[in-house]
């Protein structure tokens, strides 16, 4: 060792060989420095193993010198640092450089570390070669934990200092909290960082972070350490995330998102808890006093601002506001005026103008009287009697004078104005010009008057309902024909007393015709009903009920009209009794014609005479048959033919001996009545002469009679049994075949007698009226 | 006007028997023995020729016509006197009350049924006669057969 420090200082070149008698002395001396000289010093080779160490550095790094010698300094080296340390000593191999100082990390045998200014020296040997370096390393790690302080405490500053200026120029909350966490991550040094502030339901919500994943946010968010009204809340810090109090579901979604500590600062505004900020950091950290000094003055700083954009934000839409209220007064087609409590007129808008003639200028400080018409002067006192007591006046009704001097409707607002402390100074008026709409109103009550008197001057009953089918209205005609006057508003449905069918029937009122037409909101027509009077007097009517729609369509009411029918149902009984008695008459006249053709043949002193007689009465026999059934028919012009057959058949029957039997066949079809007396007349003469020449040899004499419908045609046909007879030797002799043949030229028709079958028929046409 | 019946003209007028004729006035009724006394009837019509003709067809089928009324009011005091068995009622007759109000009074006082023999065959005329519970409805225009023919038939049931 001697040798090599000799080779140190001779490579020095400071070797004095004058000196060397007190060699010795001076080596113990040198041994004694070189172990406790204050600074560890180690000599490597050129791999940088540890050759020899002395004592202090033992000292600074816990080991023994076994322990050190053989290894690398290297592999004592803090990681981050080595490579700086390695460029340096292979410069120094090779020789470009002597000697370097550095500053790096040394582990300690406890594997804490602490901070060295190494100087490396080497030493050469003559041919310069790399014979060993000697490594001196003074700790200094107390001088780096200054400086990183003040490092720390710098760059807090110009974070703080960086973050009042930023927010001179922010106008908006969101620029406020991205300033914010960049003053946060910068001052407090955290990876990551967040504000959140309570909303309107109390709830803490994220309003701006940095780092944080959306799953993070949502499983945290509305957490709070501090109550919404907590009065002086304390900075919470968790250093260690996984040792700290959490709750295990709190700490494991904490872990998930890498965070290895949190600090939460509350923010304040007014002494009032608003929110908080986080910073977040990926290790543990450990807060120091300053670093929450920082941060507290971080949360000061955002609270404040947050307050600051609020009341700008607020001044700005008063502004907003107010302007928009100026422009509304501006713009509006009212008039707008504000006048003091002395009545004189303060402001007055575009629309005050329109309406009233004056301009501002013209207006502003005169006495709001001048627009009130010298007749209601009273009314400006009583206005402003109620505007000091605060109340306000919706739509009055009145009337103004324009500035030429014509009158104006309007309707008026009047609401008092308060000054700051609440005390009323004035009023603002808004009046709007209803001129038109009084006129339309005039107009309407003009024509509904008007409508009013053409239904009351209508010759017929009308009255109207509302929706519900309450009576609204009723003319006096509706009045005579139900022979009472209905109760507005509580009488439903109808105006009469008491309702019926047409076939007597009681029919409920809330089923009557108007009733279904408010119900189902149509039109009733082709109804019938009778109305009972409380005298008990009927009176049929036909109802018009429609239903009145508004320009909706919706059903508002309902107008009926009644027309009293009676005289036409008088009229008709009267045609009636009239077409009865006439039927009476006749039938009578032709039982009186009878009855003197049966005395006369009576009375006939000739056999010929009586012949001819008895022959005249049979034929008024079946021509009062005949009769008789067209007075069954209902229609005044057409009978069927069945009934017709029936009756001829029996009346003939009577005349003839007991045993002819008359049988008749078929009957169908209608007959027109100028038909009947023609046709009784041939039926009668077809059977005579059927039992006159048909039947008279026959023991069981039968006639067969029949009328049919046949090819659009009618058919009439007699048939007997016998050998029927010829038509062409027989009618010049008989006077009841020239009748019948006369008959049926009459009738259109066709005569034809056959003899196998003995049949006589007719056929002619309906001859109905279409 | 009350017509007595005219016995000798009943008697008188027999069935004629017209030369080769098949046809035959109103026939005498089977059944109705000239011998017992005949069935009495009341004819109420106030039309002289339909009255007239009514009892002779009556009275040649052997009945014994009791007298003719024209008014209700004769016909129930003849009713009263002679006790007919039958009325053959008109409906329409002079004077305030029809053959209608008449028959009930019959039916009513004396117990004397009715057949009407009326122009007025409609049915509310047939509804007011209900209750007095008519025999039988013969519509005029009528023949005397067709008479003869109900008033037989109805004595027959109503026996």
């Amino acid at each position: 060792m001697q040798e090599r420090v000799a080779r140190v200082i001779g490579r020095l070149g400071a070797f004095d060989h004058r000196q060397a008698e007190g060699v010795l002395t001076l080596d113990a001396r040198l041994a004694a420095t070189y172990e406790h000289v204050g600074a560890g010093i180690v000599e490597i080779d050129r791999d940088g193993r540890m050759l020899r160490v002395n004592q202090q550095l033992c000292e600074l790094t816990g080991y023994s010198r076994q322990e050190l010698l053989g290894r690398t300094i290297f592999q004592e080296t803090v990681p981050e640092d080595v490579e700086a340390d390695l460029q340096q000593f292979n410069r120094q191999l090779a020789g470009e450089i002597d000697r370097y100082t550095i500053e790096k990390r040394i582990y300690r045998r406890d594997g804490s570390h602490f901070w060295a200014e190494v100087k490396s020296s080497s030493v050469r040997d003559a041919e310069d070669r790399f014979l060993y370096a000697v490594r001196v390393q003074h700790d200094i790690t107390d001088r780096k934990r200054a400086e990183d302080a003040l490092a720390h405490r710098m760059r807090e500053q110009a974070a703080l200092f960086e973050f009042s200026d930023r927010l001179q120029y922010v106008n908006s909350a969101q620029k406020i909290h991205d300033v914010a966490l960049d003053a946060i991550i910068r001052a407090l040094a955290c990876e990551r960082a967040a504000i959140l502030l309570f909303d309107s339901s109390d709830v803490m919500r994220f309003v701006g972070w940095r780092g944080l994943s959306d799953a993070y946010r949502k499983a945290v968010e509305g957490h709070s350490p501090w109550t919404r009204n907590e009065k002086n809340p304390e900075p919470i810090y968790f250093e260690d995330v996984p040792d700290s109090g959490l709750s295990n579901e709190l700490k494991e979604t904490i872990a998930a998102e890498g965070i290895g500590a949190v600090a939460f600062i509350p923010i304040q505004q007014d002494g009032q808890l608003i929110g908080k900020f986080m910073a977040y950091y990926d290790v543990p950290h450990l807060f120091t006093e300053s670093e929450v000094e920082v941060a507290l003055t971080l949360a000061r700083q955002l609270g404040f601002s947050i307050a600051r954009i609020e009341t700008e934000i607020a001044r700005r839409a008063a502004e907003r506001d107010a302007l928009r209220l100026v422009s509304i007064v501006e713009c509006s087609d009212d008039a707008i005026v504000s006048k003091d409590l002395s009545g004189n007129i303060q402001t007055w808008n575009a629309g005050a103008q329109r309406l009233f003639g004056y301009t501002a200028k013209e207006a502003i400080g005169q006495p709001v009287t001048m627009l009130i018409p010298n007749d209601r002067q009273d009314e400006e006192p009583n206005i402003l009697a109620r505007l000091r007591r605060g109340e306000r006046i919706h739509h009055y009704e009145t009337v103004r004078r324009h500035k030429n001097g014509h009158l104006i409707y309007i309707s008026l607002s009047v609401s008092p104005v308060r000054d700051g402390f609440g005390q009323i100074i004035g009023a603002s008026k808004i009046a709007r010009d209803i001129t038109e709409r009084k006129e339309a109103q005039r107009k309407l009550q003009e024509s509904e008057q008007r409508l009013q008197e053409l239904i009351a001057a209508i010759p017929a009953a009308i009255y109207t309902t509302d929706a519900e089918g309450k009576i609204t209205y009723y003319n006096e005609e509706a009045a005579t024909l139900a022979g009472r006057r209905p109760t507005l508003g509580s009488d439903e449905w109808c105006v009469t007393w008491k309702l019926y069918h047409p076939d007597g029937r009681p029919l409920p009122h809330h089923e009557c015709p108007m009733a279904v037409a408010l119900k189902e909101g149509r039109a009733i027509r082709n109804a019938e009903a009778i109305a009972e009077r409380p005298d008990g007097t009927r009176i049929p009517f036909i109802p018009f009920p429609t239903p009145l729609r508004d320009a909706s369509g919706k059903v508002v009411g309902a107008i009926n009209m009644l027309v009293d029918i009676s005289e036409r149902k008088q009229a008709e009984s009267q045609q009636r009794l009239l077409l009865n008695e006439l039927n009476h008459r006749v039938k009578n006249n032709m039982q009186i014609l009878h009855s003197l053709l049966f005395t006369s043949a009576k009375r006939a002193k000739s056999d010929e005479v009586r012949q001819v007689l008895e022959e005249a009465t049979r034929r008024v026999a079946a021509m009062a048959a005949a009769q008789r059934a067209l007075y069954v028919s209902t229609d005044a012009s057409r009978f069927a033919a069945s009934d017709f057959l029936q009756a001829v058949c029996q009346t003939v029957q009577q005349t003839l001996p007991v045993d002819v039997k008359i049988v008749c066949e078929t009957a169908t079809g209608v007959l027109s009545n100028d038909a009947a007396m023609p046709l009784s007349l041939i039926l009668n003469e077809l059977l005579t002469n059927a039992v006159k020449h048909g039947i008279k040899d026959c023991t069981t004499p039968i006639i067969r009679v029949g009328l049919k419908e046949l090819d659009g045609e009618l058919e009439l046909y007699v048939e007997d049994g016998g050998d029927g007879f010829d038509l062409h030797a027989i009618r010049k002799a008989s006077s009841g075949l020239q009748l019948v043949l006369g008959l049926a030229r009459q009738l259109h028709g066709t005569f034809q007698v056959t003899r196998v079958p003995s049949r006589a028929s007719l056929r002619f046409a309906a001859g109905l009226p279409s | 006007m009350i017509v007595q019946s005219a016995p000798t003209a009943a008697r008188l007028a027999l069935p004629s028997e017209p030369n080769g004729s098949r046809f035959q006035a109103p026939r005498r009724v089977e059944g109705v023995d000239q011998k017992k006394e005949r069935v009495r009837i009341l004819i109420v019509e106030d039309d002289f020729l339909i009255a007239m003709q009514t009892e002779t067809v009556l009275s040649e089928a052997g009945y014994e016509v009791v007298g003719t009324a024209s008014t209700a009011d004769q016909a129930i005091l003849l009713a009263r006197e002679k006790r007919p068995a039958l009325a053959v009622m008109d409906i329409r007759l002079e004077g305030e009350r029809d053959g209608i109000d008449a028959a009930k009074h019959l039916f009513d006082e004396l117990n004397i049924r009715c057949i009407f023999a009326t122009a007025h065959d409609d049915a509310i005329t047939r509804q007011r006669a209900e209750p007095i519970a008519p025999l039988g409805w013969l519509a005029k225009p009528f023949t005397g057969d067709s008479l003869v023919a109900l008033v037989n038939s109805t004595l027959t049931k109503f026996d």
